[in-house]
């Protein structure tokens, strides 16, 4: 693994009409998968629009690939991978249509990007819906579509925010083994989860953030062996500070059961 | 070829100066493109199109019927003798019809999120991103254009000649772009201080109003215009003609027809020019780079709420008293609740069902403004006319449209609750729909319509207010007994169309009639009408308690 920092950040902060990031700083090596997790709201999806360069507006430094966030943002998008938390897409469009148009923003010629988009829906199974349109399609199988979508153009950075969900369990592994097998041939992942188990099988480090702050760096035997936790789930409970899921649960119950 | 190829072929001709603004133009066409193949996909606001209707099929439909309103606006001008006079008017219906089209249909494309997590992460710049946006909506307003102006276009050849038909052309391109960069530059306005629910809340009631306005316009305008005479209206240029686009247009075409060459037809034809070009430049130069850094966090950012905890508490104690004073149990309750507030919160929802309460007021206009009488006479001859019972019946409107629209909803799924929650008797739910369409919409505007009836007709007319007002929620329950049953919010709105027959139709409208007709004949005699009106309410009482009895069999789904 070369020891060459591709994302690095310093006091990256950001406020909207509260502060979601707090100093944040990073430094992500080459071929490295970040497990980058956090409750709900604790500023993950934030810092990835920041670094893949969609909220142009934030305090501190970033820096991808050795380019500027700020200033080669353009750049920068050309040689990373992003796969959003939430479906998106042009769900009029067929999957074939859709994909011919990502790889025109990415200037890819155009036979290539028909050959490699329906290759890679095969792969995953679409290749009988691939002149369909996605109005139809499950939440699972539009997940797909994104997934190709966002590494059409053989990033060498990508970003995925919760890139699992909706998808079967076959999809799942199959996800799971196409990462650890880039993760092989060199590109670098920083992957947003709420999926503990996923993030603890395929991070080389977890970065655990809540309330905006940093708050754990490390790799999941490093974590472990501070907070002597059985499994990241447990971990990132104790460190995150909720501990009080058993108490929680009886409380839920017990006012179910008072009406 | 297509008529997207056809688009496309055009930008490519002009591409050179996209290069120049600083545009990626490969870039631009390809997401130009794609829009082009999505609008033929998605159902337009003005055009409800079939699934998979032929593009080509939907571009010429839509010529057509552009056509057809730009003929009978050319019929109208061809009669006015000022050229001014007749050009503002054509230049005015243009330049509202596209500012009009680009709230209601494209609001949402401009303000479309979606283009956040799919094209803002790839390498487009900003600039191309703006750009691409505006001209995929310049190339669908140049379609709606080229509609509205083809007869118009016909007869200003044949009444000016071929000189002034170039000038009107070339200023129609200038006046689409100047709509074009109006609308933009409110947005951006509206964007730098209200947050993105505020923004869609804004257009949300700037679609209403503007749908009023065109039902308003197409009605009353003929009324209007004819005690105007404004076939011999001569018009002088005043101060404020500065700032009316339509009169620089207008302008520049009488300096060209008779060689005026004066200081201020000069200066307000140079406006025609000076102001688009200026507004997209700057537009281009320093408007993009805001909109984009505004686009960019819509939808991500963490908004504050627009109310007070205080507030949200006493609008629910107020809504929770009225619910308990007219609903007799939790279902009831419920459903009263839920419609209510939806009535209230959901956009789309509202789009439909407002719109009512300004036709209950240009139609109200409509039916006063009749014969030769000038306005004054009109008004002054009110108190003595029968005129408030068209007041008391045209509220009916408000509740008649929302009973028709509340059974659908985008977000039909989540009617799931209906049959998973332990609901024996459906009746309750809709009998609280037809209470919170009553006391949310109805009854406002009911009191607002029975003060003005009171200071025109006086307190005499009170009896009459208060027959009509239980009139109405009895014609409300007869209609809703006799229509289909179905709950709030639980069809998807593509299923509208197969709902309804002639016959229950006309059943309606008789149903509506009755009532109404009797109270006329009674209103003669107010102490009659009076004694009327525990028998009225023993009436609803019947109504209301069969209408609550309706079985899951009835309800139709």
């Amino acid at each position: 693994m070369s020891a060459i920092p591709v994302i690095t950040t310093q006091n990256l902060s950001k406020t909207y009409t509260n502060r979601v990031l707090n100093n944040i700083n990073l430094e992500i090596k080459s071929g490295e998968i970040i497990g980058y997790i956090g409750p709900n709201g604790a500023g993950k999806s934030t810092t990835i629009k920041i670094l893949t360069g969609i909220i142009p507006d934030f305090d501190g430094e970033a820096s991808v690939l050795g380019l500027d966030v700020r200033k080669d943002t353009i750049e920068i998008k050309r040689r990373i991978g992003y796969i959003p938390e939430n479906a998106a897409l042009y769900e009029t469009l067929t999957p074939l249509e859709y994909l011919h148009f990502i790889g025109q923003l990415y200037s890819l010629d155009k036979n290539q990007t028909s050959t490699k988009a329906n290759e890679l829906l095969r792969v995953f199974e679409l290749g009988n819906h691939s002149e369909s349109r996605m109005t139809t399609f499950s939440k699972g199988m539009k997940q797909k579509v994104l997934l190709i979508a966002g590494m059409i153009h053989n990033p060498s950075i990508l970003f995925l925010d919760e890139p699992l969900s909706g998808l079967d369990a076959n999809a799942v592994i199959l996800v799971k083994e196409i990462l650890t097998q880039l993760k092989q041939s060199g590109k670098t992942i920083f992957y947003s989860s709420h999926i503990m188990d996923v993030v603890e099988k395929i991070s080389d480090r977890i970065i655990i953030i809540n309330k905006g702050e940093m708050i754990a760096n490390g790799t999941y035997t490093e974590l472990n062996s501070q907070a002597n936790s059985g499994s990241l789930e447990q971990l990132f409970t104790e460190i995150t500070g909720n501990k009080e899921h058993q108490s929680a649960a009886g409380q839920f119950i017990s006012i179910l059961e008072n009406k | 070829m297509s008529i997207e190829n056809i688009l496309l072929k055009f930008l490519d001709l002009i591409q050179g100066l996209y290069r120049m603004a600083g545009v990626d133009y490969e870039k631009l066409r390809a997401i130009v493109a794609i829009k082009l193949t999505m609008d033929n996909r998605r159902q337009t606001m003005t055009f409800k199109k079939k699934e998979n209707q032929e593009p080509g099929n939907a571009f010429a439909m839509t010529l057509l019927f552009y056509s057809i309103f730009g003929g009978f606006v050319a019929l109208f001008v061809y009669n006015i003798s000022s050229v001014m006079v007749s050009m503002i008017f054509l230049y005015s219906y243009i330049m509202v019809m596209v500012a009009m089209t680009l709230i209601t249909d494209f609001s949402s494309i401009l303000l479309d999120t979606s283009d956040n997590t799919i094209i803002l992460p790839r390498p487009v710049d900003g600039r191309t991103l703006f750009i691409a946006r505006l001209t995929h909506i310049m190339l669908y307003l140049g379609q709606l254009t080229l509609g509205l102006s083809l007869i118009p276009s016909i007869t200003i050849g044949i009444k000016f000649g071929g000189i002034f038909l170039v000038a009107f052309l070339i200023l129609i391109v200038f006046a689409v772009f100047t709509a074009l960069l109006i609308t933009n530059a409110t947005y951006l306005l509206i964007m730098q201080f209200a947050s993105e629910e505020k923004l869609k809340n804004v257009i949300n009631y700037f679609q209403i109003i503007m749908a009023v306005a065109i039902m308003g316009g197409y009605q009353l305008l003929p009324r209007i215009m004819g005690r105007f005479e404004l076939e011999d209206y001569v018009f002088e240029i005043e101060w404020w003609s500065y700032l009316i686009p339509p009169i620089w247009m207008g302008s520049a075409l009488e300096m060209i027809h008779y060689q005026l060459f004066d200081i201020p037809h000069f200066i307000l034809a140079a406006l025609c020019f000076i102001i688009p070009l200026s507004g997209l430049y700057i537009t281009n130069q320093y408007l993009t780079p805001i909109f984009n850094k505004k686009l960019g966090v819509l939808g991500s950012a963490t908004e504050q709420p627009a109310k007070t905890k205080e507030e949200k508490t006493q609008k629910s104690k107020l809504l929770e008293n009225i619910s308990l004073r007219v609903t007799t149990n939790s279902f009831e309750r419920a459903a009263f609740e839920l419609v209510y507030k939806i009535l209230g919160r959901d956009r789309k929802i509202k789009l439909k069902i407002y719109p009512a309460i300004g036709y209950v007021l240009v139609f109200g206009l409509v039916f006063m403004i009749r014969g030769k009488d000038d306005l004054t006479t009109l008004w002054n001859n009110l108190p003595n006319t029968q005129y408030y019972f068209v007041l008391i019946y045209l509220t009916f409107m408000i509740s008649q449209v929302a009973l028709y629209e509340i059974p659908y909803s985008d977000d039909f799924k989540a009617s799931w609750f209906y049959s998973s929650a332990p609901v024996d008797r459906p009746g309750e739910i809709l009998s609280g729909m037809v209470k919170a369409i009553f006391v949310k919409l109805f009854l406002p505007i009911y009191i607002v319509i029975s003060v003005l009836v009171i200071f025109i007709w006086g307190l005499g007319a009170l009896d009459d207010i208060l027959f009509g007002l239980l009139n109405n929620f009895l014609i409300l329950l007869i209609i809703a007994s006799i229509g289909k049953r179905i709950l709030p919010l639980t069809m998807t709105p593509s299923a509208k169309n197969q709902t309804g027959n002639f016959l229950r139709g006309m059943l309606m409208l008789l149903c509506m009639a009755l009532p109404g007709g009797l109270h006329y004949l009674l209103s003669k005699w107010p102490l009659i009408l009076i004694g009327m009106i525990p028998i009225q309410a023993g009436t609803i009482y019947l109504i209301l308690r069969s209408y609550k009895a309706t079985k899951w069999s009835a309800i139709h789904s």
